[in-house]
């Protein structure tokens, strides 16, 4: 007994061991995979094998109802079922799904559409706008949905500073809160402070105040910030979007089902989501995603650049597709420090130095940090607004400072930053040693890449800068509160209109990292970028948007205040089973943008 | 009279119906729920079987369990102390979304405490867990205890199989190894001892998921407690089903404990086997088998108790890199998500947890080796 028990862990061990070599010699990509051939081509995907999302269509295929489709999610699953305090993503999967807004952008053109309004309008003045509901909308429980849900909700919950939400700025617009205004059951309206762009953008999701409102009586706030915990039945969860909780097991998986009384129908009149049933399972460990994915136990995959070579070749054999779905939100920036709070000198000297900054923006080799970092998955990026955005300024590419070295050393040559002591690392026009240390968050194996291929860059043509990644944490407090830091690379996630960025972009921000919190601009082109911000956000004239940005993004470019590296492809593979595959690289315009209207063919 | 002796001498099957007797009394005329019956009985039962056994181990018991006071308290001090030294706090990465309001941020620190310096905190904390209340998870806003029990059976039954499993193997594989020294079988047992550990758990966990679905994609599960159809399996379908999933992990952490089990005992026999009163027994002319299960093996087995004892404080958090890879919706990946995230009240929560189990694995290895040795004096 014990001698054959112990020859079956030897041929297991051997076993797995060979596998290794085996496996990963099969796993290369070869350059001759066949092209995909059914699908319409708008363009050749970046990489064999790849098929691109084709946004050129324009409307949804029609399906079937029935099916299941099953997800990895990475992490420990949702939090909390309740969205009001969802505060990160593997909540916000799910209570994404549980709630519908009144607009919506289309996911095709990324447009603003009605959703569950019937129809909306902007008064003259553009401070107002006065929404009217669908008839006959019901929470999943059967209650009526009413403009009250909408009305109580901001009034009575998410204005109420006690509730534990972080829904609270995106209505915080000149210095106070929108006014929400009851009209009758079906229409309410929305007034601002003063001009404001984004007025869709506050049309939000209903809350359920049938339930809220008696709770908020008998427990006032803290009736909420306990409302629907990961204990709570979750069939006591009501909703308003495509799909209710059937049933949730802790780190283990939740079930979604069809919300019987969603109120969106496709062209033919059959009422949405097609799936009966949606089962994300909670997978803390990316490479098991990937595993499970490959033994067919989920029917989607996020795909990184690193695993295209190990998917690629398995596509048919397997039954899916790797969907080219395009560039990604995420940026990596290196942020110059031009606070003197923080800067001593001649550090500041040089940072507040124009030429200096480009000198340092010629040194990012773009296309070897894709091709290191992102298996060559992902694009150059100049902008602060995604390439995809209405408001992207074309001229970007062109003005923006690429990688070259040699320009790089002109430059420096040219404001005296030579090497006088010919120890091979340049002094400034003073005489004092030129030593710089860039920082980002250690544990992001990208990030740390992107420092140290930086560095090396600039010590190449003779600048001292040193890459040390730090806690993430004591990053956050160095660009928050007054510490010192020279050059650091961080990132934030970009969305259609940029109009999220009013705490980056203009000089008051807290977010504005080069000097945060500025009562008024110290520096020209920080005034410049706070009146084209008024330009292009107080007003609801698309034109005088789109040239309010652009003048900002060629001051961003011009000033380089950060300079942008790269933004991976984002790429999904799905069962080829499944129908309606027309992903958007934007959060909510992702797999949950097309969710209710996949279907199992 | 030993220990040994006086639990054999208690009258199992009398006491066991008396027990029941008391659970069904307290159900049926007092009208309990059956769990607190059970608890409230086992709990009287108990104590009167040490109290016949030796009132001297039933003083220890209570000394030790004494004892763990001042030890959580310096845990949960020393838990607050070292959340704050390290930079930032749970609420530090909301800080880089342009979204949030940094008043928003400064209320919700306010509201879990965080703003107070850490000696307030672990104050307010001490006087309410005496009440009784562990804290509420600051990510989950379910109380600590609530969140852990949701977790903790998974983590116990998967931790216990795989307990099981190694020290089955491991110790019979050490005495084989001791008593063939230098021969195949010892050869053979070494290289794996020695190979396993050699790998880290979560690195075989990779290679068997890899060579799983490699070889029969989708035929065996690779990870997870249960498949999506768990719900509508009959109750003997539902335990196969569990069993399915549990061999990948029971096999890695299993194995990985195996290897210095195995090379422990190895070694213990050996010493054991070379006493003089091993080489009279022989003499006398008594089998091999009697010599090493009688005499050798009861001697060698002492130090393994010991070890025991670590194993089950361990049986919590030993498991946790293999729960992430294999996806095992245990405490290890809830613990380290809360680490990394600095949930404190969870963190302090689950070392509140850890302690109690280290405490309570050491005293029953200090029973069990009292129990088995009689040389051995509790006091």
């Amino acid at each position: 007994m014990k001698r054959s028990t112990l020859s079956l862990l030897m041929v297991v061990l051997t076993a797995s061991v060979a596998l290794l070599f085996f496996g990963c010699g099969q796993a290369q990509p070869t350059a001759t995979t066949a092209q995909p051939e059914e699908v319409r081509q708008v363009r050749e995907p970046v990489a064999p094998g790849l098929t691109v999302v084709d946004h050129g269509v324009g409307d949804w295929e029609i399906g079937k109802r029935g099916g299941r489709m099953v997800m990895g999610q990475l992490g420990e699953g949702p939090r909390t079922f309740n969205f009001i305090l969802a505060a990160e993503t593997s909540t916000t999967d799910i209570t994404d799904l549980l709630g519908s807004g009144l607009v919506t952008r289309n996911q095709f053109t990324l447009e603003y559409q009605p959703h569950m309004a019937e129809s909306y309008e902007i008064s003259a003045d553009e401070k107002t706008i006065t929404v009217r509901l669908l008839p006959d909308l019901k929470w999943s429980d059967g209650t009526a949905i009413t403009s009250r849900d909408w009305v109580d909700g901001m009034n009575k919950v998410i204005f109420n500073e006690d509730v534990q939400t972080n829904m609270r700025d995106a209505y915080f617009i000149g210095g106070e809160y929108a006014t929400f205004t009851y009209i009758d059951d079906r229409t309410f309206s929305v007034t601002v402070a003063e001009v404001y762009a984004a007025l869709p953008n506050l049309l939000g999701r209903p809350f359920p105040m049938h339930i809220l409102g008696p709770l908020l009586d008998s427990q006032g706030a803290e009736g909420v910030n306990t409302l629907w915990g990961i204990d709570t039945d979750v069939t006591q969860v009501v909703s308003s979007g495509p799909f209710v909780i059937a049933s949730y097991s802790p780190g283990e998986r939740i079930t979604l089902r069809r919300n019987p009384n969603y109120f969106m129908r496709d062209a033919a009149g059959t009422q949405l989501p097609y799936l009966d049933e949606l089962v994300m399972v909670f997978t803390p460990d990316q490479d098991t995603l990937l595993q499970n994915f490959l033994a067919r136990q989920t029917d989607m995959l996020g795909v990184r650049g690193a695993d295209y070579a190990s998917l690629v070749n398995q596509q048919e054999a397997l039954g899916f597709k790797i969907y080219e779905v395009g560039e990604s939100t995420n940026t990596n920036f290196i942020t110059m420090n031009q606070n003197p709070e923080t800067m001593e000198s001649p550090k500041i000297d040089w940072l507040m130095n124009r030429q200096f900054r480009t000198a340092l923006a010629h040194l990012i080799d773009r296309e070897t940090l894709i091709n290191n970092l992102e298996f060559g998955f992902g694009y150059p990026q100049y902008s602060f607004v995604p390439r995809f955005s209405p408001y992207y300024w074309e001229g970007a590419d062109e003005a923006a400072p690429k990688y070259d070295p040699v320009r790089a050393a002109e430059i420096l040559d040219s404001i005296g930053f030579v090497d006088q002591n010919g120890d091979g690392f340049r002094q400034d026009d003073k005489g004092n040693p030129i030593s710089l240390v860039i920082e980002t968050n250690a544990g992001n194996r990208t990030r740390e890449g992107i420092i140290t291929i930086f560095a090396q860059e600039a010590e190449n043509i003779g600048l001292r800068i040193t890459p040390r990644p730090i806690d993430f944490n004591v990053l956050v407090g160095k660009l928050l509160t007054p510490e010192p830091w020279d050059l650091i690379l961080i990132g934030l996630t970009g969305s259609v209109d940029p109009i999220s960025g009013a705490n980056v972009y203009p000089s008051r921000g807290n977010l504005h990292m080069v000097e945060p919190r500025q009562e008024s601009p110290r520096q020209d082109w920080q005034r410049r970028v706070d009146e084209a911000w008024i330009v292009a956000n107080q007003t609801t004239n698309e034109d005088q948007r789109k040239r309010g940005f652009q003048t900002i993004q060629e001051i961003w470019i011009e000033e380089l205040p950060w300079a942008y590296t790269f933004t991976p492809l984002v790429m999904t593979a799905y069962a080829e089973r499944f129908g309606n595959i027309y992903p958007q690289p934007i959060a909510g315009f992702d797999w949950k943008g097309i969710i209710t209207r996949i279907y199992e063919k | 009279m030993t220990l040994l002796q006086r639990i054999q001498g208690i009258n199992w099957k009398a006491t066991f119906a008396l027990d029941l007797v008391f659970i069904v009394l307290m159900v049926t005329v007092n009208g309990w729920a059956l769990p607190t019956a059970v608890v409230l009985s086992q709990a009287i039962f108990w104590l009167l079987r040490l109290v016949w056994i030796s009132p001297t181990l039933l003083r220890f018991i209570l000394k030790r369990l004494l004892h763990m006071i001042p030890i959580l308290l310096s845990v949960i001090a020393i838990g607050f102390l070292l959340i704050q030294l390290a930079p930032g706090d749970i609420f530090t990465q909301m800080q880089l979304n342009p979204n949030i309001r940094p008043s928003d941020i400064e209320n919700f620190r306010r509201q879990f405490g965080l703003d107070q310096p850490w000696y307030v905190q672990f104050v307010l904390y001490v006087v309410r867990a005496v009440q009784g209340n562990f804290g509420f998870s600051i990510q989950w806003r379910v109380p600590v205890f609530t969140l852990v029990s949701m977790r903790a059976w998974n983590t116990i039954m998967l931790s216990v199989t795989a307990l099981a499993f190694s020290w089955g193997l491991s110790i019979p594989m050490g005495i084989l190894a001791s008593t063939k020294q230098y021969k195949w079988q010892d050869q053979t047992i070494s290289v794996f001892a020695f190979i396993g550990l050699a790998i880290p758990n979560f690195f075989l966990a990779f290679l068997l998921q890899f060579a799983l679905t490699r070889l029969a994609p989708g035929a065996w599960p690779i990870s997870g407690m249960r498949s999506l159809n768990h719900e509508n399996l009959s109750a003997i379908g539902q335990f196969f089903d569990i069993a399915r999933h549990m061999v990948l992990p029971v096999f890695v952490i299993g194995t990985s404990g195996m290897a210095s089990l195995t090379r422990i005992m190895r070694a213990n026999m050996l010493d054991i086997l070379n006493q003089q009163y091993i080489v009279t027994a022989k003499a006398k002319g008594l089998s091999d088998r009697v010599v090493i299960y009688k005499h050798a093996l009861r001697n060698a087995i002492n130090p393994m108790i010991t070890i025991l004892g670590f194993q089950i404080a361990s049986i919590m958090s030993g498991a946790a890199l293999t729960e992430v890879v294999l996806s095992w919706p245990g405490l290890g990946s809830l613990i380290l998500s809360a680490i990394t995230s600095q949930d404190l009240y969870l963190v302090i929560g689950s070392l509140i947890y850890g302690s109690i189990l280290l405490v309570i694995g050491n005293l029953i290895a200090d029973i069990l080796l009292a129990v088995v040795d009689p040389r051995v004096r509790i006091s």
